[in-house]
């Protein structure tokens, strides 16, 4: 049986709109496909040793938690770039993905020094901007459903932005690219439990993390997966 | 001239709003835009509370109003709920006489959490209440924090001479109260006491666990519910203040608070227990003594109701609990409720429209709800039913949870719910869902 080691960071800190959901449902597919799973939970005073892990995720914060977040996260800046680097899968939703750039300008006015792993500045405003999405996603064929809830703002620098995002009625934001990607690291302001809602981006994620060419579909016998499928093809026919 | 005309003009427009069913936010709306500083002309009376916060704005402001009122004095306040500066321009214009005097002892306004900085530019109230900060409607509040923000810029506003009622137990209604102004004597403080009979559920996340100001690691003496309890920061200055007003919650539903004054509550709850404690809180402020006010209050019933009994033309006990989707707080506490009754039951979650307006795929909020508080080891609960358009993410939920999975069903359509009730469960059946779908489940419920 595969041994499958996924690391949630920051589960106390970061975990603002039912993000836990996106490990607990990666766990769960992983083990109905035949892995033995354990799941870690890191925060800020924890040890954290990054070589074992075969996915890392960090789901949103407030401004506030995020600049903790990254307060605590520097003295890790080279085993977590060096996981990147390696092609471990890490997932960053909502705000995390503004980790991985240079700095983040708070509304303040203030800047904040970043991890610096990636060539984008944030800079966010005393505003949210909110709403549901349809994104086509560079890798995927399949499309994904999202909302974004996120502090007003913009990024700009020179990264792939791999999700093409179409806001729905009553969004307060315009179609753009959004999102960073790099190797296996995936970023993005969608929020929530964004593996929850889409069943291919599990999948994606699922055969990244065991290696596997074979599509994870063979497992869909399992009754939270097909609740999965047609809450998906219904939300992606509603929106 | 102007004052006469905008008085007037209000007083048509609500009767208007009235007989057609309208909101009471319109006629505010319609005349702010014409004379957007008409407020600021109004003569108001010096005792003017303000209700904010997550959670119980409604109950609080209508036990305040009634505490008040009950004890002889003149109480304007915006019942309808209407609590934007719309609302709240609807209420005093109506109040007031023609030459724009508002002949009141006391106005109690609920304001929405995001809007009271700008209402308080044009009503500075004399004291603001703020029940709590919870995770609520995070698609249009964004979270907390960025609400206790919004909260401490509209204090900013009037901060020299305001009385702050503040919930001792929450940690980030605590942060709006400034070094200065506990200094200057400027907070009452209410809270629940460690001796309650509750069950402290802190839920499927920790609020608490950082400081909402410094963001460093808090410690708890004890739990309440969800964040609630006597926290205190490793590194600055947050933490549980002692509370003037403070409530012990009985089991026999009584509330008993710390100088001695018991009453009993209609329906017994820890957030029902909360909002008794801030109307006491606020009436000691506006003059009325605490035990004028506990008397008024004891055996209250709500004229709003945040339960309905249901008929589905059976031989059972139904109730439905009007909860608040996208407000994982407020269901935890609805689940504890029901699981405290330890009654041969089946629950049934409705999730039918998450947004009136338009469909929405953001169900986070149900991530965030402790469903496994319906784990039960006596087997009381029986049978539990997902219902709605949203029964499939619901569905997915639950089957995260350890509840057992043969006791579950769901109906999509709300049209087969009550069939499927007579057919499917047994015991007391227990409706859980939120105002937006109260009107439709009470419909396609009731025999």
């Amino acid at each position: 049986m595969k041994k499958i080691k996924l690391l949630h960071l920051y589960h106390d800190l970061m975990n603002l709109y039912g993000d836990w959901a996106n490990v607990a449902i990666l766990e769960h597919s992983l083990t109905v496909g035949g892995c033995d799973v354990l799941v870690d939970k890191k925060s800020v005073g924890d040890d954290i040793n990054f070589d074992s892990y075969d996915f890392i995720y960090i789901g949103s914060g407030t401004e506030r938690s995020q600049l903790a977040c990254v307060r605590d996260l520097k003295q890790y800046r080279k085993q977590l770039i060096g996981c990147i680097e390696a092609e471990v899968p890490v997932l960053a939703t909502g705000n995390s993905h503004e980790l991985f750039g240079k700095a983040i300008t708070d509304s303040n006015g203030a800047k904040h020094e970043m991890l610096g792993l990636l060539d984008f500045e944030t800079v966010q405003l005393n505003t949210r901007v909110t709403g549901d999405c349809v994104c086509k996603v560079s890798f995927l064929t399949d499309k994904l459903i999202g909302f974004i809830n996120r502090a007003g703002g913009s990024q700009n620098g020179d990264v792939e932005r791999p999700f093409l995002i179409e806001p729905k009625e009553g969004a307060s934001f315009k179609a753009s690219g959004e999102g960073i990607r790099y190797k296996n690291l995936l970023g993005t302001y969608l929020t929530g439990p964004l593996l929850v809602r889409n069943p291919p981006l599990l999948r994606y994620f699922a055969n990244l993390i065991t290696d596997e060419s074979k599509d994870i579909k063979k497992y869909e016998n399992d009754a939270l997966l097909i609740y999965q499928e047609k809450a998906y093809i219904s939300a992606v026919e509603m929106l | 001239m102007k004052l006469f005309f905008c008085v007037l003009m209000c007083k048509i427009l609500y009767i208007l709003g009235k007989m057609l069913g309208k909101g009471s936010s319109l006629p505010g709306k319609i005349i702010l835009r014409m004379f957007p500083d008409v407020l600021e002309q109004l003569k108001l009376p010096k005792t003017i509370i303000a209700v904010t916060g997550s959670n119980g704005k409604t109950t609080t402001a209508e036990l305040i109003a009634r505490a008040l009122s009950a004890n002889g004095m003149k109480v304007g306040w915006n019942y309808e709920g209407s609590n934007q500066t719309e609302g709240v321009a609807t209420l005093l214009l109506r109040i007031s006489s023609f030459s724009g005097n508002v002949k009141y002892d006391a106005i109690v306004m609920e304001c929405d959490e995001r809007y009271a900085k700008k209402i308080f530019e044009k009503v500075r109230p004399s004291a603001l209440l703020v029940t709590n900060l919870c995770r609520d409607q995070l698609t249009r509040n964004g979270h907390p924090e960025f609400i206790e923000d919004c909260l401490r810029a509209a204090v900013d506003v009037v901060n020299d001479d305001i009385k702050l009622v503040l919930n001792a137990d929450d940690p980030y209604v605590s942060a709006l109260a400034t070094r200065s102004v506990i200094d200057r004597n400027g907070v009452v403080w209410f809270g629940i006491s460690s001796d309650s009979a509750v069950s402290p559920n802190k839920g499927m996340y920790d609020d608490g666990a950082f400081c909402p100001l410094c963001k460093e690691r808090m410690t708890y003496a004890y739990h309440i519910a969800g964040h609630y309890g006597s926290y205190k920061c490793t590194s600055c200055y947050l933490k549980r203040n002692s509370p003037k007003v403070e409530g012990t919650v009985h089991e026999n539903g009584y509330l008993e608070f710390n100088n001695g004054l018991k009453m009993k509550m209609a329906l017994p709850s820890v957030t029902g227990a909360y909002n008794f404690c801030a109307a006491v809180a606020i009436a000691e402020v506006a003059g009325v003594s605490a035990s004028d006010a506990v008397n008024v209050l004891n055996e209250y019933k709500l004229t709003g109701g945040r339960t309905v009994a249901l008929n589905v033309g059976i031989n059972r006990d139904g109730l439905l609990l009007v909860s608040k989707h996208e407000n994982s707080f407020a269901y935890d506490r609805s689940l504890s409720w029901i699981v405290e009754q330890k009654r041969i039951c089946s629950v049934i979650v409705v999730v039918d429209s998450i947004s009136r307006k338009y469909y929405t795929s953001e169900t986070s909020w149900l991530w965030d709800i402790d469903f496994g508080l319906l784990v039960d080891d006596d087997d009381d609960i029986i049978n539990i039913v997902l219902a709605g358009t949203y029964a499939n993410e619901l569905a997915m939920r639950f089957a995260m949870t350890d509840i057992d999975q043969s006791k579950i069903s769901y109906v999509a359509d709300l049209k087969n719910l009550r069939e499927h009730i007579k057919k499917n469960t047994m015991g007391k059946f227990y409706v859980l869902t939120c105002f937006a779908d109260k009107a439709k489940v009470v419909k396609a419920l009731e025999a």
